[in-house]
């Protein structure tokens, strides 16, 4: 996708993103804040996917996502009432750091898909998809791809556990 | 949530027939502390924008119930004096003040009563109109100029 | 608690359609023309920012039949305006209103506090914009506003609606 394909679909997306912020803060100025960050994470992504590919879907995701990234740090953060939950633990450089780690075995697990599995599996995982939209979008039937995407979970989740437990 | 519930959620997800809704739940209770080692991979797996989605509806809600429920008792015990009010200024003509909050939407019969959406919508409908009034000022005065 | 503050609400609604009494676009707010529609109505303490005491948006999509009717209710209310101190912003295309901006009658209490007496004018402006859909070309957009506000003009509120 190229900037300039981005830069019309950014214009498109905005209101609904600052709706987001607004439905979240209350205030203009920090929707606002959370629209612009939400664009800037967005193209990070968008970057390499086609240049006719619905983004509202992900950016209405990464929007929410921006909304509770830019509360936390803007003040103590208090997680929803979960007991076991413990904000300042949650947030420690420590577990920041288990955090990209962890993301990094996560790579190395999705590595072990067929290029399909692994389409299908960051569709799911990134655009939060369910599975008649997937059907929709590659012509599959909803069957197959619940089949596949068990299958490439079940993938996943055996090899991320055999790398997290060595 | 119970574990049995927690895990059912893990085997749904696992099939692939897990709703948005369930992903998001399963996301908050996989992402706390002292969870066993497959949890947390769950919780990998699911992604930080499941979990972002999840604490997001449940903070908004959060907040949504606790406007509706100081609005409600405002409104319960306003309610009373003002349709005294109200009958005293249809026949006195006299105008009771404009104190009562109301924010209120309506979108094809589902009512939307978070004032923050309800500003919002009004807004952008007012300054709607009022740029294609200036718009169209604008265009009248550089025909002017030509 | 839901169905009890339904009920509230719908009566504070209802007073608050009062300020509405004989107007033409009444029947459009009251949801007697177009039924799919996206309606907001406030009151009070968030309006003061604006300098407003009511207000009332009202949007909807519809076919040549319906804008013709709706435009027909606003026109008869631009006709029956306050023309005393006329404030009309307006543009008419092609034989149809494209946007009408008008102050409509205003109405003057008086309000007695402990032996003083205080007078109050509130204005009122009907706000009308009709759009062809950029998706539907034989469909419309039509956006309907009614403001009221005390010692409001057309340029207080130009002012403060100008989106940041």
């Amino acid at each position: 996708m190229t900037q300039q394909e981005f830069e019309h679909i950014a214009y498109t997306l905005r209101p609904m993103l600052t709706g987001i912020g607004r439905a979240y803060f209350g205030s203009a100025d920090e929707a606002e804040d959370v629209a612009q960050e939400a664009l800037l994470r967005l193209w990070r992504y968008a970057e390499s996917m086609d240049g006719g590919c619905d983004l509202s879907r992900l950016a209405a995701r990464i929007a929410k996502w921006c909304c509770v990234d830019i509360d936390r740090k803007r003040r103590a953060f208090a997680p929803p009432p979960l007991p076991g939950w413990d904000a300042e633990a949650a947030h420690s450089p420590h577990d920041e750091l288990v955090g990209k780690e962890t993301q990094q075995l996560l790579d190395k697990a999705i590595s072990q898909l067929s290029p399909r599995e692994r389409e299908l599996f960051e569709m799911q995982q990134l655009e939060g998809l369910p599975a008649d939209e997937i059907a929709l979008r590659t012509g599959v039937s909803k069957t197959s791809v619940q089949s596949m995407a068990s299958r490439a979970r079940k993938k996943v989740f055996d090899e991320l556990n055999k790398l997290m437990k060595q | 949530m119970k574990t049995e519930e927690t895990e059912r959620l893990i085997s749904k997800y696992l099939a692939g027939t897990a709703t948005p809704d369930e992903e998001r739940r399963l996301s908050l209770e996989v992402n706390r502390r002292d969870v066993p080692q497959e949890w947390r991979a769950i919780g990998v797996m699911l992604g930080e924008l499941t979990l972002g989605e999840a604490l997001y509806e449940q903070q908004v809600q959060h907040r949504r119930s606790h406007r509706r429920r100081i609005f409600a008792a405002c409104a319960m015990a306003a309610s009373l004096a003002c349709v005294s009010l109200a009958g005293w200024w249809y026949f006195d003509g006299r105008q009771a003040s404009d104190s009562e909050n109301i924010a209120i939407a309506h979108i094809d019969g589902h009512t939307i009563s978070d004032e923050s959406l309800v500003r919002a919508m009004a807004e952008d409908a007012v300054c709607d109109i009022f740029e294609t009034a200036d718009e169209a000022n604008a265009d009248e005065l550089d025909l002017f100029d030509m | 608690m839901k169905p009890t503050l339904t009920i509230v609400l719908l009566l504070f609604a209802t007073l608050m359609l009062r300020a509405q009494e004989g107007l033409h676009v009444g029947e459009v707010f009251e949801g007697k023309v177009a039924k799919t529609t996206t309606e907001t109505t406030q009151t009070g303490e968030p309006l003061r920012k604006y300098g407003l005491t009511k207000l009332r948006t009202w949007k909807t999509t519809v076919p040549d039949s319906l804008r013709n009717k709706i435009e027909a209710l606003v026109n008869q209310d631009y006709e029956e305006r306050d023309r005393k101190e006329e404030e009309v912003d307006r543009e008419v295309r092609d034989g149809h209103i494209y946007y009408s901006i008008f102050r409509l009658g205003s109405r003057r209490t008086e309000l007695s506090i402990g032996g003083d007496t205080n007078f109050k004018v509130w204005r009122h402006y009907l706000c009308y914009q009709c759009k062809v859909n950029t998706e539907q070309r034989s469909l419309y957009d039509i956006t309907l506003v009614f403001l009221e506000g005390e010692n409001l003009t057309l340029d207080k509120l130009k002012k403060n609606f100008k989106r940041k």
